[in-house]
């Protein structure tokens, strides 16, 4: 889900890059004010994780697509929304600083999809809604999973919204959010990564 | 774009049921906020660290070697709707002066070093060097892979070691009595350590012997350009200071005082092998660099697996243990003289 530049105008990736930059000087704000010391050397092992995670292709069968994991509500679960928004922030800089993974004007875009709104959406209003105090281990299973659906989709959804409203004319809304699944097309060796 | 990441969803919920779940077995206080106010009772968090760390490695180092091929599913969607498998951005402007600029920054672009023409070329399916961004396909971390499937074995025996120490990880607050600073090195006396201050010490001698040789063969049987493949290693001895209560800052020391020796080995690599193997920025990086990087790193695992060796065990405990197998057993009497590593 890491988005390339292609897919962003400058306008829309610079709005995303402020919305991001702020949701940051946030979080570290209320990070350095309320933090458990302990957590850091967690955050900083939880980062290494979610980067080693994220390579991780998983097929989905039957469709010929596949998808990693994203990360963001199992940080936010064990650290708490501030804490693990930086985390995929930073573990998001590095990819794209250094690795190319995911565009430099689509970093705004992607800390928002990947980071906010696991942390600051799913969380609070989904697995915490869910899972209660003291949750038992089926009511985490359930809670995560609809917690991690729910902010998958809203994360898709977002990318679909600022491509579209990027302008970019070759995805349109309809067909963009809702591709059929058919293996005509798409030999699967020519894949190339972005 | 959402029914196909609806799917991914389902499995990112499980993966991180599963984790939570662990961890809140492991670490119930982890979990519970407000953050503040908590008992800090109990051993730290090293447990909990160290079993994220080897999760890390163990993904990153082995499993992507399995991972999936196929596009992940904001690239699927984007093919199924255009039917290419990329957008093209504009190429000037904005978006121009980005791209070129992470090609300047990104030195492993798709998790993978920009390898020398020739290497890639005798390797098929993984073409496209030069054109850096799309190198082999979504595999991100192919190419930190060593090539033969043996020495994937060996890597991943020593890593299944490595998780067996992990458990047996001691969960008492850390002896007081463990290895005195000074006799880490001092062959001559079993010290503190032959009394066995941990659970690593408790471990049969041989036992230990044997983990070692096989870290040390893997480390070595690597292709002599091996860079990333090597850092998984690490957490070995990372993890054998930590659970043995060694002394992390005496032990680099010592390993350093090897490593002048190792340099000297490998600084005449450059001289004779310019070929250019990997660019970082601006800047060529011949493959004699890359080898002689290589042997320093090799250097510092080996070394630092015998000396841990020495150091959870005593030198005269693993020596020892050999006269079960027939080797002979140093005697007291030549522990005033020099040395005794030439029992066995």
């Amino acid at each position: 889900m890491h988005m390339a530049d292609a897919l962003l105008s400058p306008a829309v990736g610079g709005a995303l890059w402020a919305a991001s930059s702020g949701a940051i000087a946030h979080c570290s704000a209320k990070v350095r004010r309320d933090l458990d010391d302990r957590k850091v050397p967690l955050m900083g092992v939880l980062g290494a994780f979610l980067f080693a995670a994220q390579m991780i292709n998983f097929s989905i069968p039957g469709t010929g697509s596949s998808g990693h994991l994203g990360g963001g509500l199992l940080l936010t679960i064990l650290l708490g929304p501030h804490a693990a928004f930086l985390t995929i922030a930073s573990v998001l800089v590095v990819q794209a600083l250094f690795f190319a993974d995911g565009g430099l004007l689509a970093l705004g875009c992607n800390i928002f999809n990947l980071g906010f709104f696991p942390a600051f959406v799913a969380y609070p209003c989904v697995y915490r809604k869910i899972a209660g105090d003291g949750p038992g281990r089926a009511r985490i299973t359930v809670a995560a999973i609809a917690a991690a659906v729910a902010g998958l989709q809203l994360g898709a959804l977002s990318v679909v919204l600022e491509t579209v409203s990027s302008g970019i004319t070759s995805l349109p809304f309809s067909t963009f959010r809702r591709p059929q699944c058919s293996r005509s097309t798409s030999p699967s060796g020519s894949w190339k990564g972005s | 774009m959402q029914p196909i990441h609806l799917a991914i969803g389902i499995v990112e919920g499980v993966v991180t049921a599963a984790v939570v779940t662990f961890v809140r077995k492991a670490r119930p206080e982890i979990l519970q906020e407000p953050a503040g106010a908590r008992p800090v009772a109990g051993p730290p968090l090293r447990n909990v660290l160290l079993a994220f760390l080897a999760a890390a490695v163990l993904t990153g180092g082995v499993v992507s070697w399995f991972a999936s091929d196929d596009p992940d599913g904001l690239e699927w969607a984007i093919a199924k709707t255009t039917g290419k498998e990329k957008v093209t951005g504009p190429g000037h402007g904005v978006h121009g002066m980005l791209t070129a600029l992470q090609e300047k920054i990104a030195f492993l672009p798709d998790y993978s070093f920009r390898k020398r023409a020739k290497r890639k070329a005798t390797v098929p399916g993984r073409k496209g060097v030069r054109s850096r961004r799309k190198a082999p396909g979504r595999r991100k971390g192919a190419n930190w892979a060593p090539a033969s499937p043996d020495r994937r074995g060996l890597i991943t025996l020593a890593l299944v070691f490595l998780a067996g120490f992990l458990l047996k990880g001691d969960r008492r607050p850390p002896d007081p009595d463990g290895l005195d600073r000074r006799t880490i090195l001092d062959f001559k006396t079993p010290g503190p350590a032959g009394q066995g201050g941990t659970s690593l010490h408790r471990i049969d001698a041989r036992a230990k012997v044997v983990v070692a040789l096989v870290f040390i063969l893997s480390v070595v049987s690597f292709d002599r350009y091996a860079l990333t493949a090597l850092l998984p290693f690490f957490l070995y001895p990372a993890v054998v200071l930590a659970l043995g209560n060694l002394p992390a800052d005496y032990f680099v020391r010592k390993v350093a005082l090897f490593l002048p020796f190792a340099v000297a080995v490998g600084m005449l690599n450059p001289i004779f092998d310019r070929e250019v193997m990997i660019r970082i920025g601006p800047f060529d990086i011949s493959g004699g660099w890359v080898s002689c990087a290589s042997i320093v790193v090799r250097a510092i695992l080996t070394i630092s697996a015998a000396l841990l060796l020495v150091g959870v065990t005593g030198f005269r405990r693993s020596a020892a243990r050999w006269s079960v197998w027939g080797c002979r057993r140093p005697s007291r009497s030549s522990s005033s003289s020099s040395t005794a590593t030439s029992s066995c």
